[in-house]
């Protein structure tokens, strides 16, 4: 589904690389999570896949990029925009309508489907989000997790082969952006897309992301599975990551000596795995 | 040094606060938590003017906000707001920094001098002739920090001051914050991150639909199961992990490395007990 | 379709309907001279707004069109000589004569001002998006940037007020003194804080253009959106209107 092959991007007026040998390839319904410090290559790769660099956002590519079989930086955003949703941070610099049922069918209505199959996209998309009833509503009265959720539900709605989002959880509170990650889960497993998600919280990353993708200065410093990532927290101390607190406590108990073989990849697993130093009595 | 008395708001005639007392002495650290809706940013935009009460007061620093101009409460409140784009107006980082200095009627001479110090704190030195809205998000956080910074206000007011930031930019934004409640200035903090409350706040408000649920220390906020509940909120991980692992935790927070050493020195001394 | 009602509520119907109703307002405000008809045609746009349920919209129009006759008729009133003078606006000066003929030209500019622009906020809020989309880039076959355009505008203008208010409550925050009865310094203050205005809805509309064309807007692709069917029932309604519009124009030459 999307295949990079030694890819190098340098923009136009800096003089290091954005992205430097960068080579990763992921099939389809696959929920890929790209992380890192900023300027590390992560938005560059974003938008390579859509198709805004080097259009809008001009500089030299190298190497091959294939999505979905086509390139995205030859056929431009608005072209591979057919087959490849992407999702920003900000939703009111998304949003393009006054009510909610408006946003959701815009792209459906573009694409030139029938009213009737409008109409349908739109209640099923903004029930998949939670957003169900909220036709009639005016997108300005939203609260800004809702207004996240409204642009997803376009995303939804528009069913795509590829979903990219760029840092779409940041102006989110916990619960929203859980809920956030839940849609994009959701688009995986029963529409069959593949997601590309840049993403801060560790947390999130390590309970929904298949793959796990962690750039620093242009390169892929990591690439591999939750469980994966988990054995390496000084390299995602390094990508800027907050380390969640289980995750602190089995690699100061494992520099210790305390515990040995791999570092557990979730809280359960290492409340289990530290609860039994602990005697008895005293792990509630 | 913020005193609010029986405040209550309201907006477009649906009341957001209601009959809210409670005071911020210098040096204090204060974190206002709750649900969404609960009127955080509104109570916010009480402490410099930008909302007047419609019944009670509220005074900052001897000022009494409904008589008070918002300019002259600005001299005192330096507010850093969510999005930092809102408040960038000026071509260039130095320019920026020095728009508060001279809305705030600071003497020219020392312009030059607070704006170095400034921006040497928010590490934006090198950056004082870029033009601020060509730079990286936090890097734009850090410019309206520094702008706030140069005015030496008497109380800083964080509005979710970390959202898309790095654990680094955070950390710099929280330490200097601690900084200057050290120095005697009070601090009030919005967020969502309990990890934040608890490791840099000395007291917790709790707001809910608008009423204070409790005034407390963050730890006892973090034991007490029902308030965590009423106000939506959860306890820091760490702490969750240290009750799942019937450990202790500090009560008085602090950084987040020594938290984990102390519990794993727990954990240690369990294990070596326990080998014995 | 069992139960769509034959006269649809004109939020429902046609957006060609509403489009050609509102051109009949326009052309019958310039068919005429007779400042009675052209106040009429003001009065059944009126009744429409109210029977539609967009009266609240079409007064804050009529408010915004008076405010912006009024002050054209300031400097047209004085720029006509013809007819007899009726007083001067420096009366012991004789400086700035204003002619009959003058104020009733300024009358006809006025109302003719009002019952034309007016048409127009009138049919947009009564017309969905959606339909503004078929209507553009179905019925007229413009290329989808036109209908882009529309929408674009449509969405930032309600939020230039939003925003404004962010800016100066950010700069007031830091000091700038935002409060002043002095109209000229606030009008001066509102233009300096026009830029982070304007750069904030640049920045905005930037976004937002990517956002559109990667959710599979192509500009350039040759899918059409469908053209909203119009009903018999559109067309009695839109009769209905034509007549009471031709009324209007012929009441004034006869009466």
């Amino acid at each position: 589904m999307i295949q990079l092959e030694s890819v190098g991007f340098v923009y136009d007026g800096q003089e290091g690389p954005a992205l430097d040998g960068v080579s990763f390839a992921s099939g389809p319904g696959r929920l890929v999570c790209a992380t890192g410090a900023e300027c590390s290559g992560k938005t560059t790769l974003f938008r390579l896949l859509n198709g805004t660099a080097p259009r809008v956002f001009p500089g030299t590519f190298s190497g091959s990029i294939r999505v979905d079989g086509s390139d995205p930086t030859e056929r431009g955003h608005a072209e591979i925009g057919a087959i490849i949703t992407s999702v920003f941070d900000d939703p009111d610099s998304q949003i393009i309508s006054l009510t909610v049922e408006e946003e959701v069918a815009f792209a459906l209505v573009q694409r030139g489907l029938e009213f009737d199959e409008i109409a349908r996209r739109v209640s099923d998309a903004l029930a998949r989000v939670g957003l169900a009833g909220f036709e009639r509503r005016h997108t300005a009265s939203l609260s800004g997790g809702q207004k996240q959720r409204l642009v997803m539900a376009s995303a939804v709605a528009l069913r795509p082969r590829i979903l990219l989002v760029d840092e779409g959880t940041s102006a989110l509170d916990p619960e929203g952006a859980r809920r956030f990650f839940s849609i994009v889960d959701d688009m995986r497993a029963r529409d069959g897309t593949t997601a590309v998600v840049i993403e801060r919280d560790l947390d999130l990353m390590l309970e929904f992301a298949d793959e796990i993708l962690v750039f620093a200065r242009g390169r892929l410093a990591f690439r591999g599975s939750p469980a994966e990532a988990c054995q390496k927290p000084s390299l995602l101390r390094d990508a800027g990551l907050r380390l969640p607190a289980w995750l602190e406590l089995a690699d100061e108990l494992r520099e210790r000596g305390l515990l040995e073989g791999s570092l557990p990849s979730s809280e359960a697993e290492a409340v289990a795995a530290i609860g039994e130093l602990v005697p008895a009595g005293a792990a509630r | 040094m913020i005193r609010v008395d029986r405040l209550s708001a309201s907006v477009r005639k649906t009341p957001i606060l209601r009959d809210l007392s409670f005071s911020v002495k210098p040096g204090e650290f204060v974190a206002l938590v709750g649900p969404n809706g609960a009127g955080k940013t509104t109570l916010l935009k009480h402490l410099n003017g930008l909302m007047k009460p419609t019944a009670g007061t509220v005074s900052v620093c001897g000022l009494d906000t409904k008589r008070a101009r918002t300019s002259e409460l600005a001299r005192r409140v330096g507010f850093l707001f969510q999005n930092p784009d809102q408040q960038i107006l000026c071509a260039t980082v130095r320019e920026e920094i020095a728009f508060g200095l001279r809305h705030c009627g600071i003497p020219r001479a020392e312009w030059d001098g607070r704006i170095a110090e400034a921006a040497a704190r928010a590490d934006l030195s090198a950056k004082l002739d870029a033009d601020p809205l060509m730079l990286t998000r936090s890097r734009r956080q850090r410019v309206a920090l520094a702008s706030v910074l140069a005015t030496d206000p008497e109380v800083l007011v964080l509005d979710e001051p970390t959202s898309a930031q790095d654990e680094a930019e955070t950390t710099r934004v929280m330490e200097l914050a601690r900084g200057l409640a050290r120095r005697g200035k009070a601090v009030v903090l919005v967020s969502h991150d309990m990890d934040l409350v608890a490791r840099y706040a000395d007291r917790a408000l709790v707001l809910v639909s608008g009423k204070l649920e409790a005034d407390c220390a963050p730890a006892e906020l973090f034991s007490d199961a029902g308030l965590l509940a009423r106000a939506m909120l959860s306890a820091p991980p760490i702490v969750r992990l240290a009750r799942a692992l019937g450990l202790d935790l500090p009560a008085s927070g602090g950084e987040r490395a020594l938290l984990v050493r102390s519990l794993a020195d727990q954990v240690a001394a369990l294990a070596r007990r326990e080998a014995v | 379709m069992t139960g769509t009602p034959f006269i649809r509520h004109p939020r429902e119907m046609a957006p060609l309907a509403k489009f050609l109703a509102m051109l009949g307002f326009i052309a019958a405000a310039y068919l005429t001279e007779d400042l009675r008809s052209i106040a009429l045609l003001i009065l059944i746009e009126g009744l429409v707004a109210l029977a539609s349920g967009a009266f609240r919209a079409f007064r804050l129009t009529l408010v915004a069109l008076l405010f912006g006759a009024l002050t054209l008729c300031l400097f047209q009133v004085f720029t006509i000589d013809a007819g007899r003078t009726v007083f001067h606006a420096i009366p012991f000066a004789r400086v700035g004569a204003v002619t009959d003929v003058g104020l009733w030209s300024c009358a006809l500019l006025s109302l003719r001002m009002i019952a034309s622009v007016g048409s127009i906020p009138l049919m947009l809020s009564l017309t969905s998006q959606t339909q503004v989309v078929s209507l553009v880039s179905g019925t007229f076959r413009l290329p989808g940037a036109y209908s882009i355009m529309l929408v674009t505008a449509l969405r930032f203008i309600p939020t230039f007020g939003d925003r404004m208010r962010q800016v100066l409550q950010a700069e007031a925050a830091r000091g700038y003194n935002t409060e002043t009865g002095n109209p000229l310094r606030k009008v001066g203050m509102i233009l300096r804080l026009s830029l982070p205005l304007l750069v904030s809805c640049a920045r905005d509309v930037d976004t937002l253009s990517l956002s559109i064309e990667t959710r599979g807007f192509d500009p350039r692709s040759t899918a059409r959106p469908r053209v909203v069917p119009v009903t018999v029932g559109d067309l009695v309604l839109l009769s209905l209107c034509f007549a009471t519009q031709a009324a209007a124009v012929v009441a004034g030459h006869i009466l």
